[in-house]
């Protein structure tokens, strides 16, 4: 049995749109409407995640940059990867043998605990208070 | 102070909201604070940055993005409201939830520390509310909650009840119209309906009602003001009712002439089918002494005092409506008192000193709070 470490994993490209910026990635899971951030080191770990590296190759890497003890990020990126894979963003992909090679741009100076927010109600959120551009009014005229 | 406003518009774009913040931001100015407004749905209309009587307005394209699942967009947007809150370095964030600026506040957060306030303008999804929806976080993450009417409290309570201690009912308050109320009139009966042209605010009930009505009162009138997708529907209902001789549509009207047009009505109507958070032209008819007939629908129930400032009837019944409008206007002396009681009611539940003092209020205890 390969262990979850060892596991390399890919995107669910045609299920999901994403952006990294400099302090977080945005996700949105496209079949469910629901939007995701993940902050701390998680751009880098998402980077890494999509040229298919391992969770033991993302944590060495990491704790390596950070002078960090290995098993705290391993721990770390394992239940980031749980939670992607449970939120249908991530999927194992076995075929997967090596990662791709990445050029990285470390921005964060210390290790920053990974947070993955979920944003599960967008759409209910969206809908509050439906704006309606069909009956827009004048600039200057309107009513409740 | 230095106050941060996130709402979804703001003035001379026009809505509830709106109606309130455009009033609320320029009285802080008065009272000698900072006030940045921040809005999250940009009509093109309006210029990105301007100042208006004293209130800096940055207008943000954030729900378009957010929308359009637009990446670029939303990441755009979110800098843009991070630059403005490391620019202007707010004492305090109130958001003025009727939108997803939650999402893009929440995201900035590290742009600059400080409490929010958060309050609550609309009705909230009938479901639990997991620990993981933009809501719940942004409640969670606020100093204080507050709710527009009790009918909004009792919601955030019951779907988000570890919250509860943070939440309290903070009405809204009105500026006094420029111009006193006129006397009623019963010689020629005018029934205003005020409002969005949509099927939820449920005009069509009020013309269906009309049209009961005008039989036993031949020369009775309805006005209906506002415009949207209905109002096609609408014309088609009274034509077909064979009432449009007695119904006018009058369009978008000017808010600013709002409180005439009240003058001109007997009885204000108030039909929705939609849970309305507290029904502000109620109390915009009931500040013009009007009475309102309005159904018995959530913040509907705390804004007209069923039998004495109106008369509150069931959703969706224009034979209940008819009843109820026809009984006022055989009463025309029962009626004057009624929209007496509705103009003292308005001027001091929904007093805007009082909403100004009471929200400055809030404001201090957050920041005289530690932590």
């Amino acid at each position: 049995m390969i262990s979850v470490s060892s596991e390399r994993f890919r995107l669910k490209s045609d299920q999901i749109a994403f952006k990294i910026f400099e302090d977080d990635v945005v996700i949105i899971n496209l079949a469910t409407s629901i939007y995701y951030t993940i902050g701390g080191v998680g751009p880098t770990v998402w980077q890494m995640l999509e040229a298919g590296w391992s969770v033991d190759e993302i944590s060495d890497a990491i704790a390596g940059r950070f002078d960090r003890p290995v098993t705290t990020v391993r721990g770390d990126v394992e239940k980031l990867v749980a939670d992607l894979t449970g939120q249908g963003l991530i999927l194992s992909d076995p075929s997967l043998s090596t990662g791709d090679d990445l050029e990285i741009t470390w921005t964060l100076q210390d290790y920053t605990p990974i947070v993955l927010e979920c944003f599960s109600d967008m759409q209910d959120v969206l809908a509050l208070d439906p704006p309606h551009p069909e009956i827009a009014p004048p600039s200057t005229a309107s009513t409740e | 102070m230095k106050i941060l406003l996130i709402a979804q518009n703001y003035p001379p774009h026009i809505g509830g909201v709106e109606t309130v913040l455009g009033t609320l931001a320029p009285r802080m100015v008065a009272d000698g604070h900072r006030v940045t407004v921040v809005t999250t749905d940009r009509d093109p209309a309006y210029p990105e940055s301007e100042e208006r009587e004293g209130v800096s307005i940055h207008r943000t394209m954030a729900y378009a993005a957010l929308l359009a699942r637009d990446l670029d967009g939303i990441g755009r947007e979110t800098d843009r409201l991070a630059a403005i809150k490391r620019a202007f370095a707010p004492d305090l964030v109130h958001v003025h939830v009727s939108d997803p600026g939650l999402f893009v506040h929440l995201r900035t957060l590290k742009a600059h520390a400080c409490p929010t306030v958060l309050t609550i303008h609309v009705r909230l999804p009938e479901k639990t509310l997991g620990e993981r929806s933009t809501l719940f976080q942004g409640f969670a993450e606020a100093s204080a909650i507050t709710a527009v009417s009790h009918a909004i409290q009792l919601e955030i309570e019951t779907i988000a009840p570890s919250i509860a201690t943070k939440v309290s009912t903070l009405y809204f308050g009105l500026q006094e119209a420029p111009l006193a109320p006129a006397d009623l009139n019963f010689d020629r009966p005018t029934i205003l309906c005020v409002g969005r042209l949509v099927a939820e605010k449920g005009f069509d009930v009020a013309i269906e009602a009309f049209a009961r009505l005008r039989e036993q009162y031949p020369g009775i009138h309805l006005e209906i003001a506002g415009d949207g997708p209905e109002r096609t529907n609408l014309e088609a209902q009274a034509t077909s009712l064979s009432v449009s001789d007695g119904v006018e549509f009058l369009g978008w009207v000017d808010p600013q002439k709002v409180p005439a047009l009240m003058n001109t009505a007997t009885i204000v109507v108030v039909p929705s089918r939609w849970r309305e958070a507290l029904g502000l032209v109620a109390i915009q008819a009931a500040q013009m002494g009007r009475p309102v007939v309005a159904s018995r629908q959530s913040g509907l129930v705390e804004a007209v005092i069923d039998g004495e400032t109106g008369i509150l009837v069931p959703k969706d019944r224009p034979d209940i409506l008819a009843e109820s409008v026809a009984d006022l206007l055989m009463n025309p002396e029962r009626t004057r008192t009624m929209g007496r009681r509705a103009r003292a009611d308005a001027l001091e539940r929904f007093c805007f000193d009082r909403f100004v003092s009471e929200q400055y209020d809030l404001y201090r205890r957050i920041l005289t709070t530690p932590g």
